[in-house]
């Protein structure tokens, strides 16, 4: 579904990320951990088409530059920022989405996605009121409102509480099962663990090996584990 | 359409919200009204000659610091980010923003016009339909070069401070062209020379209104 070879980005002389090889499969999902500036951040910013790169993106076969819009149209992002307006209400930020994305039946569609993030009770109170759980229960809501095929979620949960936890990952685990795919940037692997098929990591712009969460058991992984397979060593 | 008209719907939203950008922009322009009736004691024909020039001198201060305002509005939360990744077309982010910014001038100069009127006290403007004229396409212009250089300073350290010195130099034939239309509808004195700058204003106007609907993406991308 989604194919990048040889990706990688720089910052004037700085390499932030090195040529990368990195696929992501139909209903596919992905972990990637590291360390802080490891460049998580920034391998999913290029595929979300936020950072200028180099190297050649395909989707669905074709070459992201030729199919750009239609890229786009199946991108669901989080970023660290929840992209909302502060002073405008949940329902006002998602109907804006909801016509930058030209969806049909708008209101049905933002009604469901509040509900779905338990936000409805409070649809029509300015957003810079919101806790930062909040918030990102909305960022939530506004990357998946237009039912994305491919999902890139920087920490999508941080900040929200055990609960919303639950139902994040419900509504993730109910995404994957409708055949869409996810890559994860997380530093809590194990939260993503029940979802996520692949768990790869990242460290010094570079991906470091991975491990296939239906090969190990969650308590035997660790970043040293994915290193050490992938050298051939079995852990 | 779809999406401009949800642009705008955003950014009049959040003004009606705030009211930051109309309350600076008009209190910017008031003070300047204020300064020019006391600082400057002209009367009668003098006051007629006066007015063009402060008042176009007043509308391009005040506006400037609207736009910046306006267009830094999105990326102050980041939200720039989010209008990107949206599938329109990037000349939609212009042209709602240069909507948006249209109207924000109008209503700064239903305020901003009669103010100045009223400080000059000249009595009536002898061609009120050019004058309406002089100041829509000068505002046109204004809006349209304000708009896109607004985007690029956006990118830049300190964007509030480079906005004026990037946006002045391209504003000198609408600011000279809007003065001398102005000037011509209060004297009720039109010459060869006001038909060429309304011809000028007009092609500045289209120019600069079509250029950067079209390379908008590369701007925003750069």
């Amino acid at each position: 579904m989604l194919v990048a070879r040889g990706l990688s980005v720089s910052a004037g002389r700085r390499t932030i990320l090195w040529p990368t090889d990195f696929e992501l499969r139909p209903g596919e999902w992905k972990a990637l951990v590291g360390p802080n500036g490891a460049g998580k951040s920034t391998l999913l910013k290029a595929l979300a088409l936020l950072v200028p790169f180099q190297g050649a993106l395909y989707f669905m076969g074709d070459p992201v530059r030729k199919v750009e819009s239609a890229y786009r149209r199946e991108l669901g992002v989080v970023l660290h920022e929840p992209l909302v307006y502060r002073g405008l209400s949940a329902w006002e930020n998602l109907m804006l989405y909801a016509d930058l994305y030209d969806l049909d039946g708008a209101e049905e569609a933002v009604r469901a996605q509040l509900e779905a993030v338990d936000l409805a009770t409070f649809a029509h109170e300015p957003v810079g009121r919101y806790s930062r759980g909040m918030l990102q229960r909305l960022a939530l809501a506004r990357a998946l409102l237009h039912r994305p095929r491919v999902l890139l979620l920087d920490e999508p949960i941080t900040g929200i509480d055990d609960r919303g936890i639950e139902d994040a990952i419900a509504i993730f685990a109910a995404a994957k099962r409708q055949g869409v795919s996810a890559l994860w940037v997380t530093h809590r692997w194990d939260r993503a663990w029940s979802v996520v098929d692949e768990v790869v990591q990242i460290k010094g712009g570079r991906l470091h090996g991975s491990v296939r969460t239906d090969e190990v058991e969650k308590a035997r992984w660790s970043p040293e584990h994915a290193a050490a397979k992938q050298v051939g060593i079995d852990p | 359409m779809r999406a401009v008209r949800a642009l705008v719907r955003k950014d009049v939203l959040l003004e009606r919200r705030s009211w930051e950008t109309l309350a600076a922009t008009g209190a910017f322009a008031f003070l300047l009204a204020v300064m020019f009736h006391f600082g400057f004691d002209i009367q009668g024909g003098e006051a007629r000659r006066f007015f063009p020039g402060a008042l176009w001198i007043a509308l391009l201060f005040a506006g400037t610091l609207g736009l910046a305002k306006g267009a830094s509005g999105d990326d102050a939360e980041g939200n720039g980010r989010g209008l990107a990744m949206a599938p329109i077309d990037r000349s939609a982010l212009f042209v709602g923003k240069f909507v948006y910014h249209l109207m924000l001038m109008a209503v700064v100069e239903l305020v901003v016009v009669p103010l100045f009127l009223a400080a000059f006290s000249f009595g009536a403007v002898a061609w009120p339909g050019l004058f309406i004229l002089g100041l829509a396409l000068g505002t046109w212009g204004f809006v349209a070069i304000g708009t896109l250089m607004a985007t690029v300073a956006g990118e830049l350290k300190g964007a509030g401070l480079i906005m004026p010195i990037i946006v002045f130099p391209l504003l000198v034939p609408v600011a000279l062209g809007g003065v001398a239309v102005v000037e011509a509808a209060v004297l009720g004195e039109m010459d060869p020379r006001t038909m060429t700058w309304i011809r000028l204003l007009v092609v500045y106007d289209v120019l600069f209104t079509a250029i950067p609907a079209m390379l908008y993406e590369y701007i925003v991308e750069a």
